[in-house]
């Protein structure tokens, strides 16, 4: 690597230009910052933190708390309340404050996100209700309408803050909380988060747990809100619930989504606009309300990335991203190993709405083989996978993996005990790198270790190390170690379908189950997707394909499933399926009846 | 008996919020988190055009459909639209810009008639009657009667007619209804042009009871969504019971514990309907998608 691109790699693939920022912003007094910018600065950063709360939440996880605000005010009236009762020190501040932040988080997070997204906005957003009279109702701890006065010179150490003091913990703290945020968002838990804000069903199938990971997300987003509320009490000297409206909410809404919600450092510009722009004169104070809503909408519907992702942009533009290193670093394909397992179907039943899908399946697949299903529609083929995968609850009956029961499991539960599958149709990532869409195959394997993301911790190197290794040997597995730096959705349609395979392979599962991987690939994409599949079966993996291009199946599959209405009608080597007179009644007609030549035939041309 | 009385009145404010969130989650499956501040522009403009226009309550009630109308379809058209073709009816982005939306009329409101609060004296007099033991006043009796009419009403169009029958198509699979000829945005407009247009309508009765203000809005919303969550996600009448039962522990919350305390007991309530039965009282399709 040249020095220039070390350079670049510092200034693009790290926080070093944020962190010089920062610590710049720190220093500021020392070169004769007035108080008045002193106490504006502070503020920033106090909405600062706030926003990159909602960033997390909202942006990442795509969950709207509205009651961001009202976390903001517990941690305000718990460090007055606090000083009060003579507990000077901010760091104890901040402590209780974030243990109060996570309270109120979960007390709205856990019923609010058992719903849709719109449920968990209105049960966050009565916060904004409650909180005026909760203050009334302990009002002789809170001061009620009137607020608490005086609550000046805060400790730290036991040491007087003075204002200068106060103004490098705002920023020091805001620094460490967003550099703590940044690591956890490139982290597993983080791409989960982009994951799950296009696709739950693919988030589970990975092995998230949707619900969980957005009461985390959500409940991690309140913290520095409770930070803040800590931070402007001391700022300000008083409390009282004037300062936490709706108003204060739409304001800091519209700033997270101007500065970009899906970013890290977007929280600073949009708070620094906020606090500096010209909504704050007095002569926009009517219409500032009305400008903030326009904010929402057309960021909303126009510009989904904010400043941030317009700077994202330009500099994609200016400065291509380095590829990832270790990429095509003569991996071989020997280091993947893929255990498969035995899996057995038997006597699975399902209906919907009385329909029945599948009346009574049995089959077993043996490591080390491709078994095939193939079948009209509506034979239930897809159904089959949606309830080995734990997506369905099967009706009655059972799936069984090594002997283990899978029936009953959620679909996270059931992919991280090995089932890896595909879907039809690739779910499409937005900003994911070929690379980081083959690691979150991974992440069924192993805990999420958000602790030791945040705090970098030697497991966290270990296990990233491992992800990217194993990633990189599935990408050369299918001879895509080229296209690893490249966002996956500028992929051609066949080659992202190929990806979905390699991503499923880089978890190692005990069974893979493909659902249509080929339709829609061209001759060369259909010969590489077959020649993945037997390195897959030789390396030792139980794959299990649903798949209506007949020809493609009977030369890639060692055992063929027929279905038809629910049913297995015909089982064995594709040679004995295809001659089944049942199967060529009901499925194969004309084309089962050809001799095996016209395994180069695709059947949509026939 | 009164504060029974007092209950139900204000619950049938919230059940016609409710039916009005109903209206577009049936026939698009979208929640309109605009409908209550939709409301209060009804409010304000009842009170524009019987006190300032001095209009009789009719023309008030009809011109103020038509206004509040176009504002939902101005919704669907800017805030919702959009962000349908970009991203689906479940993604995220929806919740921001309907979130906006509902900030823009609220900002609107309060540039253009300002924040202090106006009052609107009800057309039918404020006479109190007895009814029952219990003193209520005529708007009481008016919002009561137009809540069960309006739910009923709903409750009959969802299930007699071709666009409600073609709304739940739309919302069980848009996909298969697309393909069977349903014209899935048609239904989205016209959805959130009705329920526009009964917040306009509704105008003149809601301000005389609720207040001519910007600051309600909020209350509209919250409490209106609860109404919604008890009642149960897609039933019209599930929106009367749950705006009744809001209303009167709302009212009798207030009169025995204090005024602090409607809002505590509301919210809690709420966080154990979803926790324990998350399709509400009466129903039949939940908003789970986990």
């Amino acid at each position: 690597m040249s020095t220039r691109q070390r350079l670049s790699a510092l200034a693009l693939d790290t926080p070093a230009p944020a962190i010089a920022a920062f610590v710049l912003v720190a220093l500021l007094p020392l070169f004769g910052l007035a108080g008045h910018w002193q106490q504006q600065l502070a503020l920033i950063a106090i909405y600062t933190l706030i926003c990159s709360g909602l960033n997390l939440s909202f942006g990442y996880a795509g969950e709207l708390a509205l009651g961001q605000v009202a976390v903001f005010a517990s941690g305000a009236y718990i460090s007055a309340i606090l000083y009060q009762h003579g507990f000077t020190d901010i760091l104890g501040g901040f402590a209780v404050a974030v243990c109060l932040a996570a309270v109120t988080g979960l007390l709205t997070g856990i019923p609010g996100l058992r719903l849709s997204r719109w449920a968990l906005a209105l049960v966050s957003f009565f916060y904004v209700l409650l909180v005026p009279e909760l203050l009334k109702l302990f009002e002789s701890e809170t001061g009620g309408t009137a607020g608490l006065a005086g609550i000046l010179a805060p400790t730290f150490f036991g040491w007087p803050l003075g204002t200068t003091g106060f103004y490098v913990v705002a920023v020091v703290v805001t620094l460490l909380w967003m550099l703590l945020q940044r690591n956890l968002i490139v982290s597993r838990f983080g791409q989960f988060l982009r994951i799950l804000s296009a696709s739950p069903t693919l988030t589970e199938s990975l092995g998230g747990s949707v619900y969980r990971l957005r009461v985390q997300a959500y409940v991690i987003g309140a913290l520095p809100a409770g930070l803040a509320g800590v931070l402007y009490t001391y700022l300000t000297g008083f409390v009282s619930p004037e300062a936490f409206t709706l108003h204060l909410l739409i304001a800091l809404l519209a700033a997270t989504v101007v500065g970009g919600a899906a970013s890290v450092w977007g929280a600073p510009v949009g708070a620094a606009i906020l606090v500096l722009g010209p909504l704050q004169l007095k002569s926009f104070e009517e219409y500032s309300t009305l400008a903030y809503g326009v904010f929402l909408v057309v960021i909303g519907t126009a510009f989904s990335g904010g400043l941030a992702g317009l700077a994202r942009k330009l500099r994609d533009r200016v400065l291509p991203r380095p590829g990832p290193q270790g990429a095509g670093d003569g991996e071989s394909a020997a280091d993947l190993s893929i255990p498969g397992t035995r899996m057995v179907v038997a006597g699975v039943e399902k209906s919907f709405a009385g329909l029945r899908a599948l009346s009574g399946v049995d089959l077993t697949v043996e490591p080390g083989t491709i078994a095939a299903i193939i079948g009209p529609n509506g034979a239930g083929k897809t159904t089959l996978l949606n309830l080995v995968s734990g997506l369905l609850p099967a009706d009655t009956g059972r799936v069984e993996l090594a002997g283990r029961e899978l029936t009953g499991l959620r679909a996270h539960q059931v992919s991280r005990l090995g089932v890896g599958r595909t879907f039809q149709t690739p779910v499409d990532l937005g900003s994911m790198s070929v690379l980081e869409v083959v690691e979150s195959g991974r992440f069924r394997k192993g805990n999420l270790g958000s602790l030791s993301a945040i705090l970098r911790l030697p497991k966290y190197h270990r296990v990233r190390e491992a992800d990217r290794k194993a990633a990189v040997a599935a990408l050369s597995f299918a001879g895509l170690e080229h296209a690893a730096a490249q966002d996956a959705a500028s992929l051609p349609l066949g080659t992202r379908r190929l990806l979905e395979v390699v991503r499923s392979v880089a978890g190692e599962p005990s069974v893979l189950l493909l659902d249509e991987p080929a339709a829609g690939l061209d001759d060369s994409e259909l010969r590489e997707l077959g020649m993945l599949m037997r390195r897959i079966r030789d390396a030792g993996g139980t794959v299990v394909l649903v798949e209506h291009n007949v020809p493609f199946v009977m030369d890639v599959a060692d055992q063929v499933f027929a279905m038809e209405l629910g049913r297995v009608i015909a089982a064995g080597p594709p040679e004995v399926v295809r001659r089944d007179q049942r199967v060529i009644d009901s499925y194969l007609g004309r084309r089962g009846r050809r001799e095996p030549a016209d395994h180069e035939l695709d059947p949509r041309t026939t | 008996m009164t504060t029974i009385w007092t209950g139900l009145a204000i619950g049938a404010v919230y059940a016609l919020v409710a039916v009005g969130y109903n209206i577009t989650m049936a026939q698009s499956g979208i929640f309109n988190f605009t409908q209550g501040q939709v409301m209060v522009f009804g409010c304000f403009f009842a009170w524009f055009t019987m006190v300032d226009l001095n209009l009789p309550w009719w023309g008030a009630a009809v011109a103020g459909a038509v206004v509040c109308g176009l504002i939902g379809l101005l919704v669907e058209l800017l805030a919702v639209r959009p962000v349908v073709a970009r991203h689906g009816a479940h993604g995220h982005a929806l919740l921001v810009t309907t979130v906006g939306a509902f900030v823009i009329i609220l900002g609107a409101l309060a540039a253009t008639w300002g924040r202090t609060p106006k009052s609107l004296p009800f057309f039918g007099g404020s006479e109190t009657v007895t009814l029952l033991g219990g003193k209520l006043s005529p708007v009481d009796l008016w919002l009561v009667a137009i809540a069960v009419v309006t739910a009923l009403a709903m409750h009959l169009v969802s299930g007699r007619t071709s666009w409600g029958l073609s709304g739940r198509a739309a919302t069980d699979n848009p996909d298969a209804a697309k393909a069977k000829g349903v014209n899935v945005t048609a239904l989205r407009t016209t959805a959130f042009m009705l329920a526009g247009a009964l917040g306009g309508l509704l105008g003149p009765v809601l301000a005389p009871k609720v207040g001519v203000s910007v600051s309600i809005g909020v209350s509209l919303t919250i409490y209106g969504f609860v109404a919604l969550a008890l009642g149960g996600f897609g039933s019209y009448l599930g929106c009367l019971v749950g705006g009744a039962a809001v209303g009167l522990v709302q009212a009798s919350a207030g009169r025995y514990f204090g005024a602090e305390y409607p809002p505590l007991i509301l919210f809690g309530l709420l966080v154990l309907i979803l926790l324990v039965k998350p399709t509400g009282l009466f129903g039949h399709r939940g908003l789970r998608v986990v």
